[in-house]
């Protein structure tokens, strides 16, 4: 291959990669809208990238990917709706329930094509201005559905909302390919069986739906779809995530259960270049360069999290946002604010009285009030929270702070015993090293 | 248009006896079922009578009482004829038995143009 034409296929390539990221719920819902089947619309939609590898390499990349994708979508789809017609339809089609979707639809008729066709192309723009079609929203609402079983929910999220591909997710989820390609079948079946319709819920139901889309989220953001459990910049699970929060944001404005989690995430990804070291271990909040975080997405957090206390909302969601956003302090010489912090957990506890919730407030508790309170604090939890490293690593560190340094290395050793990323080993295995006390027990064994 | 048989569970240990109270619950269920039936989504359903009162057949043998001895048992079902399983899972929110310390199951109607399923009940 000639140098230049190396160079313009992996700059095709990359346009390719870009509108994918940025164009293919759109992409997927409009056509989706057309055939109302979720194996042909997939179908469909990944042909059309596919034909862009070699189209935008002959004639360039058009003025308005997403549009040109979703218009070679969809022809291709009517395509083999066409062939097939003369054939008897074997499956039910996707239930696509007008009557409380926001927005001009389709309308019923649009099978035909002729409503679809064209209308939804100017909507959708270029990278930068990704604009976001209600039948997006349906998508979103359809992947979290409560009657899918929640593992289902998380790969049918990646891969109906995001496009990722099923090895991706696989990998994510620490299974086989064929594994998981055997879950997304399912769960597609179960859609089919069930008539789990495709729409964007009613008024009375929204607000729980809203919630059942964000547990989901909260997961990915979470775990990060890393297979070690330990999210990395740009991770492909978080990032969807942040995009499909985005997108909620902008379509369900005021809901203030997204405001929060939606801060939470911005809060986390503007401590991102700082949160692992150059050896992939974590480092502590307090010991983070705090010069590196992002003022923009930490003022956008606050915002966000101003904006939802301000509307009364007062949820889980957003109490961890005003959490996240509230140890955040950008700025070296002022200080955090754990009062606040603590009072925010104590309204979090009120509605949601999980140990896990009450894990964090120990940690702010040891920043107001030493870390015995702390200890105390966490002595209740003992046994709820006994499979978890976090717990073992906090009690550890608590100790060391009270200077209990002798009492320290249990819990640091049991912690190791518990799953967690190899760079969180590295880092216990080094406490254990300043502990003088060798990583795991003569005959416990090392950590598994 | 899509049917649904609706189940519904109740602890077997924890039947009401008085029989005051057992109108009142029952009174419940009938108010609700007229009002599915006004609305036009019930096709059809039915109280069953006590758990015990069931006779099972295995192979050749006839047996006295249930199948298999389970903490929840069926107390009545119902099929409703509901767009789609949205629709269905409102329906289902609203039914007694769930304050009533019981529980439902919402069980799609295998349906002719569904080819993994055996078609018998196809609107």
């Amino acid at each position: 291959m000639h140098p230049s034409e190396h160079e313009r296929a992996a700059s095709t390539r990359s346009s390719v990669e870009a509108a994918h990221r940025a164009h293919w719920g759109s992409v997927l819902a409009s056509t989706l809208a057309l055939t109302r089947d979720l194996d042909l619309a997939e179908d469909s939609a990944q042909e059309a990238f596919s034909h862009a590898l070699t189209s935008w390499a002959d004639e360039g990349v058009p003025a308005n990917p997403g549009g040109w994708l979703a218009t070679v979508a969809r022809r291709r789809a009517l395509d083999t709706m066409r062939r097939s017609e003369t054939l008897q339809r074997k499956l039910p089609l996707l239930i696509w329930s007008e009557d409380t979707a926001p927005g001009a639809g389709g309308g019923t008729g649009a099978r035909t094509g002729a409503g679809v066709e064209g209308e939804a192309d100017a909507r959708i723009q270029d990278e930068e201005h990704p604009v976001v079609l209600d039948e997006q929203l349906r998508l979103i609402f359809l992947a979290a559905h409560p009657a899918l079983a929640p593992e289902s929910r998380i790969a049918l999220t990646l891969r109906l909302v995001r496009g990722v591909p099923t090895a991706d997710i696989a990998a994510a989820f620490l299974v086989s390919e064929s594994t998981m390609a055997a879950r997304l079948t399912r769960a597609k079946k179960r859609i089919r069986v069930s008539r789990i319709p495709c729409r964007v819920p009613g008024p009375g139901e929204i607000d729980a739906r809203v919630v059942d889309v964000l547990d989901v989220l909260s997961v990915l953001l979470a775990t990060g779809g890393d297979p070690n459990g330990e999210p990395g910049e740009g991770a492909p699970a978080s990032d969807a995530a942040v995009r499909i929060l985005e997108t909620l944001h902008r379509l369900l404005p005021g809901h203030t259960e997204i405001h929060g989690l939606l801060a939470q995430a911005l809060a986390q990804r503007a401590r991102e270049s700082t949160r692992f070291d150059a050896a992939r271990r974590p480092v502590a909040l307090a010991e983070q360069d705090r010069s590196r975080w992002d003022r923009d997405l930490l003022d956008r957090a606050d915002a966000l999290v101003l904006d939802g206390l301000a509307r009364g909302g007062r949820g889980p969601y957003l109490l961890q946002g005003a959490i996240a956003a509230a140890v955040a302090v950008p700025d070296e010489s002022q200080e955090v604010d754990w009062a606040e912090v603590l009072e925010l957990y104590d309204v979090l506890l009120v509605h949601w009285p999980t140990a896990i919730v009450r894990l964090g407030r120990a940690v702010a508790l040891a920043e107001l009030e030493g870390p015995l309170a702390a200890l105390a604090a966490l002595e209740p939890l003992a046994e709820t929270l006994d499979a978890h490293r976090h717990f073992h690593v906090i009690r550890g560190e608590l100790l060391q702070r009270a200077g209990r340094d002798d009492e320290a290395a249990a819990p640091f050793r049991t912690a190791l015993q518990r799953r967690g990323g190899p760079g969180d080993t590295a880092v216990l295995e080094g406490r254990m090293q300043q502990l003088g006390s060798a990583p795991w027990s003569p005959t416990g064994g090392p950590a598994g | 248009m899509a049917r649904y048989t609706v189940f519904l569970y109740h602890p077997a240990d924890q039947r009401e006896t008085d029989p005051e109270k057992l109108e009142a619950l029952m009174a419940e269920h009938d108010a609700h079922g007229k009002e599915l039936v006004e609305e036009g989504v019930m096709i059809f359903g039915s109280p069953l009578e006590d758990h015990d009162a069931t006779t099972s057949i295995r192979a050749d043998t006839v047996v006295d009482g249930p199948f298999v001895e389970v903490n929840e048992v069926i107390v009545g079902f119902y099929v409703i004829d509901v767009p789609d399983l949205d629709a269905a899972l409102a329906v289902a929110r609203r039914n007694p038995i769930i304050h009533q310390g019981g529980g439902v199951e919402v069980r799609p109607m295998a349906s002719d143009d569904d080819p993994g399923t055996q078609g018998c009940a196809g609107s």
